[in-house]
């Protein structure tokens, strides 16, 4: 990696400001450096040091977007190899592929695939969010017709396949509002379709049949003609080689800063396997090992849902705990006689107790506290999860209107705090609950208002 | 005496006996046999480490550690915030983001976690001019290494270097703190400078 934040911060103008969103120059010269904060932000940064930053502060694989509004994917902003180094930033972005051979009924399939495999976990929406649409042809009406029938029945961010330029410009314009990524500008087409994407400001994904070499003249040359956003493809289609393929690409940008293939790729699992499984299977390699974008023949409940899991939990940051937002959480629709629970907001905490709630059928309150992604001991032990907090918490939540008794369930590991909660709530009546969230049903189920 | 019990309990474990080996740099702490343990131990990602310095390759923690200085590069010092202080400091960081900055390997230079009892210690950051550095503490940690900080600062000849140092009752802000620096006729506002 680049400069040290020390380094950086020598070359700002050290005028604590604040303008850029943190306090000091300092706070702020440590972000560029870890690669979480663009130079862009400092208003005061003279040219010089621009330019001596520009270098180590960008993010060695360049983030971009595709489509917009809610289906907006955001892919690259890599900084490492390896998970555990730091973490993965951005998720690949899963599509669909549709054709121009496809029947209707097909592609309305397809559709309505990526719009009904759509799962709420931990409290994220999991999907595939992307449509790949092909001109099998090469003929620009139906391809154009394709693209308007796929813009018009989905929100989903686009891939727009073609290897005729002027039917893919065409696809291009009608719908260039929606960002779509244009594929693939190759050694004969990069001058028409570079002017395209310059021209509609959409990313441009580069293929070239001359190995690493080729795609770097390519990357070069889009790069000259003022491109910022490309998207990389080697065109290797056997899991061997794209794998090999994607390790030099994700080294060659963190480990050399090597801005040519600095960019995040586009691979086509259904493009190498014969079914369902085995894309699957390539698609899961995918995720782990540096894909951008990964396009697949078809999504089945049973192939894209393990996908969404993986995807979900290698680009979740290990160095934070995953939280719940703070709050008060009806469970089973709860009235003015239900047991009020608390506990904190680390979410594993959060999702095993809501869990056995509703797995004991009795309508709860469960008041979430932020103990910032601690759970119950730690964040007692840490100061998080004390009468102090809670009783703050409680008295803020608004839970006092909502029912009609005053008795509050505690987790029985944060017994010690039921003393000074009792203080800080005065008329609450401080129960304390059962030590293992598996025992909440049996308790609830025994539960009387006093 | 904890590492020697924990490296006789488990000898692959985390604590390992290193030679010192050949003296590179007395003032920053730097020794030949360490770093050749911590390039390897780091698999070539770190060639060396000064054991009594802030600014040049400063130690990594695991982010466990007690207290973070971080440098005030306006005010010519070094703060130290302790983990219980959960406010803005000086730098611009709270402990917890500080806490993530130098730890879990990440060697930050301008950054290092350590324990209370270290500042009061005749090797805290000696490399960059040890005690007389430190321009802010928060008050609760001013309050309990009382003690010791007298008997350390007595030893470096400034007996009320304590009283010096601002805390978050003068300000949290470089800029809130430096005039008090000023008036109290800090050290640090009179030594080499610190980059």
């Amino acid at each position: 990696m680049g400069l040290t934040g020390i380094q950086i911060f020598k070359l700002l103008p050290k005028t604590n400001c604040g303008e850029c969103g943190v306090p000091t120059c300092l706070a702020f010269a440590m972000a560029l450096a870890s690669g979480s904060a663009e130079l862009d932000a400092c208003p005061y940064v003279s040219d010089e040091a621009k330019e001596q930053l520009a270098e180590s502060s960008a993010p060695p694989v360049r983030p971009l977007t595709v489509g917009t509004g809610d289906y907006a994917v955001k892919v690259g902003g890599e900084t490492v190899m390896f998970r555990h180094e730091k973490t993965f930033v951005n998720e690949p972005g899963l599509a669909v592929l549709v054709t121009t051979e496809m029947d209707d009924a097909a592609v309305n399939d397809k559709l309505a695939k990526l719009d009904k495999f759509q799962y709420d976990r931990v409290g994220l929406n999991l999907r595939a969010e992307m449509v790949a649409i092909k001109d099998a042809s090469g003929d620009a009406d139906s391809f154009v017709a394709l693209v308007n029938k796929v813009k018009d029945a989905s929100q989903a961010a686009l891939i727009l396949m073609s290897d005729n330029a002027d039917a893919l410009a065409a696809g291009v314009k009608a719908c260039a509002d929606r960002k779509p990524l244009i594929y693939a500008a190759t050694e004969d087409t990069a001058d028409t379709l570079g002017a395209l994407a310059k021209e509609t400001g959409c990313p441009l994904a580069i293929k070239s049949s001359d190995g690493y070499d080729g795609l770097v003249a390519l990357s070069d040359k889009l790069t000259g003609m003022g491109l910022k956003d490309l998207v990389l493809d080697t065109g290797a289609r056997t899991a061997k080689q794209a794998f090999e393929d994607h390790t030099v690409i994700r080294r060659a940008a963190v480990k050399k800063v090597f801005r040519p293939l600095g960019f995040p790729t586009i691979t086509f699992p259904c493009e190498m396997a014969d079914n369902l499984m085995d894309e699957t299977m390539l698609a899961a390699m995918f995720i782990a090992k540096y894909a951008g974008f990964i396009v697949m023949s078809d999504l089945e409940a049973y192939s894209l849902f393990p996908l969404l899991l993986e995807r979900l939990n290698i680009y979740t940051d290990p160095q934070r705990p995953m939280t719940a937002e703070q709050g008060i959480y009806p469970i089973g629709n709860p009235n003015e006689n239900s047991p009020v629970l608390v506990t904190c907001n680390f979410s594993l905490t959060y999702f095993i107790v809501s869990g056995e709630i509703e797995g004991s059928r009795v309508p709860s309150w469960l008041c979430v506290q932020d103990t910032e992604g601690l759970s119950v001991l730690t964040a007692w032990a840490a100061g998080k999860f004390t009468g102090e907090t809670v009783g703050t918490f409680i008295s803020k939540s608004g839970i006092a209107d909502k029912v009609s008794h005053k008795n509050i369930i505690i987790p029985g590991y944060a017994a010690a705090i039921s003393g000074e909660l009792e203080e800080e709530l005065g008329d609450w009546k401080i129960l304390v609950g059962p030590r293992e969230a598996a025992h909440i049903p049996k308790y609830l189920k025994t539960w009387k208002p006093e | 005496m904890d590492c020697k019990a924990s490296h006789e309990i488990n000898p692959t474990g985390p604590n390992q006996p290193i030679e010192k080996g050949e003296t590179l740099d007395d003032k920053l702490g730097n020794w030949k046999g360490v770093n050749d343990f911590v390039y390897k131990a780091s698999r070539q990602a770190v060639s060396s480490y000064n054991f009594y310095s802030i600014v040049y390759d400063p130690m990594t923690t695991c982010g466990c550690c007690e207290c973070v200085a971080a440098i005030l590069p306006s005010c010519n010092g070094i703060m130290t915030v302790n983990r219980e202080y959960n406010e803005m400091t000086p730098c611009g960081m709270k402990f917890t983001t500080l806490a993530g900055t130098i730890g879990g390997g990440a060697v930050t230079p301008g950054f290092v976690g350590h324990s209370k009892y270290n500042i009061c210690q005749r090797k805290f950051v000696a490399g960059d001019g040890g005690l007389l550095r430190v321009v802010w503490m928060p008050k609760m940690l001013k309050e309990e290494l009382k003690e010791r900080f007298e008997k350390r600062a007595e030893e470096l000849g400034v007996p009320d270097l304590l009283d010096r140092i601002a805390d978050e009752t003068v300000g949290t802000t470089e800029e809130e703190i430096l005039p008090f620096l000023t008036e109290k006729k800090h050290p640090a506002l009179e030594m080499d400078p610190i980059m």
